[in-house]
């Protein structure tokens, strides 16, 4: 869609502000039903302007003048960043995060920031504080998380594209529960600067948009190795070009532990399989490959993620910005009192989790532990990368389900992150694109995991599945919007 | 009883460097409150650190000057408690993989092992006052590094010597100022007591944050005695940490054990582990100056001062070093030392300044003039003092001040005799033999004249007169 749309600006078919006005009138009637902004930007008019002027000097990059969206964990020095949270309420950061730079030194123009779940620990959007965001394709059901908002958006229309985040499948899972791409590019690929941290070395800024190309277009605008960043590179060139879309003599391995039934619905397992022959038809070979230690993903992928954020998330005492309590007496009263009320029951939870497993005593058994396994997966998949382009699988053991059937027991919601998280724990690039539709028509989504800096290639093999999969939109209308 | 104490010590030290350790910021003192501060150092959300690579530099400096191994690959660890000085409420340190390791220093006949030299973070400053509270974050983030002893220091002094040479150290190896009351060097000193004869350590409690030897001094002899007391009503010395008290001279419980911080560390995901390769190290080493150990031997063996002058002008790196080179522009090391230790010294604390705006060159040539009796000792000093204020050289100090002696006989005579006349009675005494009183009389005229004769010339010119007056 940006290739075109971009056509249309350069060809003046369209200026930088109608493009940008027929977004934000989609908006305005949607998302009072989807509820996926938490903040729509009132200077997008000046930022399509500027854009405008680029395209007119002959000097627009790939992205100039495209509307887009931000996760709000990123950081913007003109709109507030609440990682809908509670404890940053009407917070406005006093610096852009280097992907937002990035787009704004491109003349990418906000529509706003979407929605989340508090700090991006959730898989359902529905922790955030600020309200509720909704499955386009089925109101009564999530938009999956934690960067729902963004998916939704994407989905529902109302922005091109939009930036999430993916700390164990954040970008990923609700790009499949919306029905659009969703990519996490290979850790180190995107500068984390200026993104909130829930764990540091699991985070990743990655692309939702309406296509494979889409998402490439928008990974070129945004990586590279960031001065502000030590954990940032400079990925193989990555230059805004159109992909390969081509599979032919590509090696395909269908992971074997996630195409068990006992895990994952039987509906998902039959739309990869569908796409694994697709594959094949188009002179690719698809074998399935064990990738034994799987199993410990989760448990290790919590400890982890959970451990850093305890400490991520300690900045917010109430002392320096951010949801403070009336006449606290004691600094310690100001502390705690801040940090109950500010937070969330999931951001409590978690933390409490990863002060726990960092306890002296426990270090060993519980965050030691877990890094080892961190560890040995990433060997797991190295062994698999000998013989593979690239692995498949299911992007959730399930399709989007109804805000009522959230499991009350965390752990099983954390149960369900079977499938991205251990691409997370490896440092992997993995997309996620639509292969099928549920009997009740929610999307299912095929993931494709490729090997460290190989992002370009498995978004080629995304764009040649998306090339001849007959992908559908959400109809809001129907749905009462 | 009688007792042994164990004393180990933590030296933090402030890095002299630009910017701070993992942000842009300038490293400064005595800025306005929260001027020397961005999102990193603030703790904002999203913020990012990046390793100040200067930094790295002077610790394996410093490492190397205290004979640390210094590790290829380094580790960096989060220390996660809740400070109101603390922004981010973890501070970057270096817990399971430091940079330097091992080493140690000669403290008279003894050695006293080092366990590690490793970088952290500083904190901010919160000053309390008026019932309210103030945190200034300029110092959050200077860079710092811990240096850690192992309990091998006996006793106060020595516990006090080690500090000394440690600062004098980094000093001069421009690695710390050094300036204990700005908190540029803090100590802090881990103290348990044994029965002597004894290998059975004690329990320790630690004393946080001393900032002058003299306290360390102070603190550890109390907490000797302290301990001592308890343990000779067969009581048990608590595990805790205590601060001194400048004002009583007692140290006092801060936190038991049982209160003491878990403070879950684990290694920072933020910054990539420290890579250092033998050629930093010989790049490193080669830049280092002259360490003060190496220098105070060649100031007492080649050039025969004595061990206390040596050390005053060791003190400072710019006094030892202007030394230096007052006496590579050939001045006697004797004389130089006399002059530098005495008057410069004097008009240095006087005035505050930094800098020495004397060159060493025309330190050599007053010098020289005074050697050739040129200056008066009176004179020289003068020539000194006047130079360091007027900012010029020593022709011009010592003509705007007419200091040449130009042994003005008759100038000379008719001083003698006014102190003759004004001292009748020493001149009496001086004639019935208290021969001793000569020097007094000397001392009188060379006030009057003011350095414009040599003291020589006044002796010999004033025991001729009083003989000449009254002949045997």
């Amino acid at each position: 869609m940006i290739a075109e749309l971009r056509q249309k600006l350069d060809k003046k078919d369209i200026s930088a502000r109608e493009l940008l006005e027929q977004y934000i009138a989609r908006a305005r009637k949607t998302d009072p039903t989807v509820g996926a902004f938490l903040h729509v930007n009132n200077e997008a008019g000046a930022a399509a302007d500027a854009a405008q002027k680029q395209i007119d000097a002959g000097q627009a990059g790939i992205i100039t003048g495209i509307p887009i969206g931000l996760k709000d964990n990123l950081c913007t020095v003109d709109m507030p960043t609440t990682c809908a949270s509670r404890m940053l309420q009407g917070f406005v950061p006093p610096y852009d995060a280097t992907v937002v730079k990035k787009l704004r030194d491109q003349r990418a123009v906000f529509v706003g920031k979407l929605n989340m779940d508090e700090f991006a620990m959730g898989a359902t959007t529905a922790t955030s504080y600020y309200k509720k965001t909704k499955n386009p394709f089925n109101l009564s059901c999530v938009p999956g998380g934690s960067s729902g908002g963004s998916a939704a958006a994407v989905s529902a229309g109302m922005v091109v594209a939009a930036l999430g985040s993916d700390t164990g499948g954040s970008v990923r899972q609700p790009a499949a529960f919306c029905g659009v791409t969703g990519l996490r590019p290979t850790y180190g690929m995107v500068s984390r600067y200026g993104c909130v941290a829930f764990a540091s070395a699991l985070d990743q800024v990655g692309p939702i948009a309406t296509s494979a190309q889409d998402c490439a277009y928008l990974l070129s605008a945004i990586a590279g190795k960031d001065d502000y960043d030590q954990t940032s590179q400079n990925s193989p060139s990555f230059a805004p070009k159109a992909l390969e879309a081509n599979v032919a003599g590509k090696r395909f391995g269908l992971i074997k532990e996630l195409m068990d039934e006992s895990l994952v619905e039987a509906e998902t397992v039959e739309a990869v399989k569908r796409a694994a022959l697709w594959f094949q038809r188009n002179g690719a070979t698809v074998d399935e490959v064990s990738l034994p230690l799987l199993k410990y993903a989760v448990p290790s992928y919590y400890l982890i993620s959970s451990a850093e954020a305890s400490a991520n998330l300690s900045r917010f005492d109430g002392v320096r910005y951010g949801y403070r309590p009336k006449n606290p007496a004691t600094y310690d009263e100001l502390v705690t009192h801040s940090r109950h009320e500010g937070f969330g029951w999931e951001v409590k939870r978690r933390v409490m989790l990863g002060c726990y497993a960092l306890c002296s005593g426990y270090y060993d058994d519980y965050y030691k532990r877990a890094t080892r396994l961190a560890n040995v997966i990433r060997s797991d998949y190295a062994r698999a990368f000998e013989t593979f382009d690239a692995l498949i699988s299911p992007t959730s053991p399930n399709a989007a389900f109804p805000f009522d059937d959230v499991p009350s027991d965390p752990s099983q919601l954390y149960l369900a992150d079977v499938c991205t998280v251990s691409a997370a724990l490896a440092g992997l690039p993995a997309v996620s694109t639509p292969c099928g539709y549920t009997g009740a028509g929610l999307p299912v989504g095929l993931m494709i995991t490729g090997d460290a800096w190989g992002d370009a290639n498995i978004l080629s093999y995304a764009a040649a599945f998306e090339g001849e999969f007959e992908r559908r939109t959400p109809v809001l209308e129907e749905l009462g919007a | 009883m009688k007792y042994t104490p164990v004393i180990g010590l933590e030296i933090h030290a402030e890095l002299i460097t630009q910017s701070k350790i993992f942000c842009g910021c300038e490293n400064t003192f005595g800025r306005e409150s929260n001027t020397t501060t961005c999102p990193v150092c603030l703790g904002m959300p999203g913020a990012l650190p990046v390793i100040n690579k200067r930094a790295v530099e002077l610790a394996i400096a410093a490492g190397l000057l205290c004979g640390c191994d210094i590790a290829h690959i380094s580790m960096w660890d989060r220390k996660n408690y809740f400070y109101p000085d603390l922004a981010k409420a973890y501070q970057i340190s270096q817990l399971y993989a430091p940079l330097c390791v091992g080493g140690g220093l000669r403290i008279d006949k003894r050695f006293i092992r080092l366990n590690r030299i490793h970088l952290e973070e500083d904190a901010g400053k919160l000053t309390h006052a008026h019932g309210t509270s103030h945190i200034d974050y300029n110092r959050a983030g200077v860079p710092l590094i811990e240096i850690v002893t192992e309990p091998d220091i006996t006793h106060a002094d020595e516990a006090v010597a080690f500090a000394e040479q440690v600062r004098q150290l980094l000093v001069h190896g421009g690695i710390c100022d050094g300036k204990m009351q700005q908190g540029s060097l803090r100590v802090d000193a881990n103290i348990s007591l044994m029965p002597e004869g004894s290998t059975t350590l004690g329990t320790r409690a630690e004393i946080k944050n001393i900032n002058s030897f003299r306290f360390l001094k102070a603190a550890i002899l109390f907490e000797m005695e302290r301990q001592a007391k308890i343990l000779d009503k067969g009581g048990r010395v608590a595990q805790e940490t205590r601060r001194y008290d400048e004002q009583s001279g007692e140290t006092f419980s801060m936190r038991s054990k049982e209160n003491a911080h878990d403070y879950r560390y684990f290694p920072d995901p933020d910054i990539l582990p420290l890579f250092v390769t033998n050629e930093d190290i010989e790049r490193i080493k080669n830049a280092l100056p002259e360490s003060p150990i190496a220098r105070r031997e060649r100031y007492v063996e080649i050039f025969g001062l004595s061990s206390k002058n040596a050390d005053a002008l060791l003190a400072e790196r710019r006094i030892a070093d202007f030394f230096d080179d007052t006496v590579k522009q050939g001045a006697n090391p004797q004389a130089a030392c006399n002059i530098i230790k005495g008057e410069l010294m004097r008009v240095l604390n006087e005035s505050k300044r930094d800098d020495i705006p004397i060159t060493p060159a025309d330190m050599a040539k007053a010098l020289r003039m005074a050697a050739d009796k040129q200056l008066a000792q009176e004179g020289l000093r003068a020539a000194v003092s006047y130079m360091f204020f007027n900012n010029c050289d020593i022709d011009t100090a010592v003509k705007a001040n007419n200091l040449i002696v130009r042994e003005d006989t008759s100038l000379v005579s008719s001083v003698i005799s006014e102190v003759i006349a004004q001292q009748g009675d020493i001149v009496a005494r001086y004639k019935k033999g208290e021969e001793k009183l000569i020097g007094f009389l000397v001392g009188q005229c060379m006030k009057k004249l003011k350095g414009k004769a040599l003291p020589q010339t006044v002796d010999s010119l004033l025991k001729r007169r009083l003989k000449i007056i009254e002949p045997v």
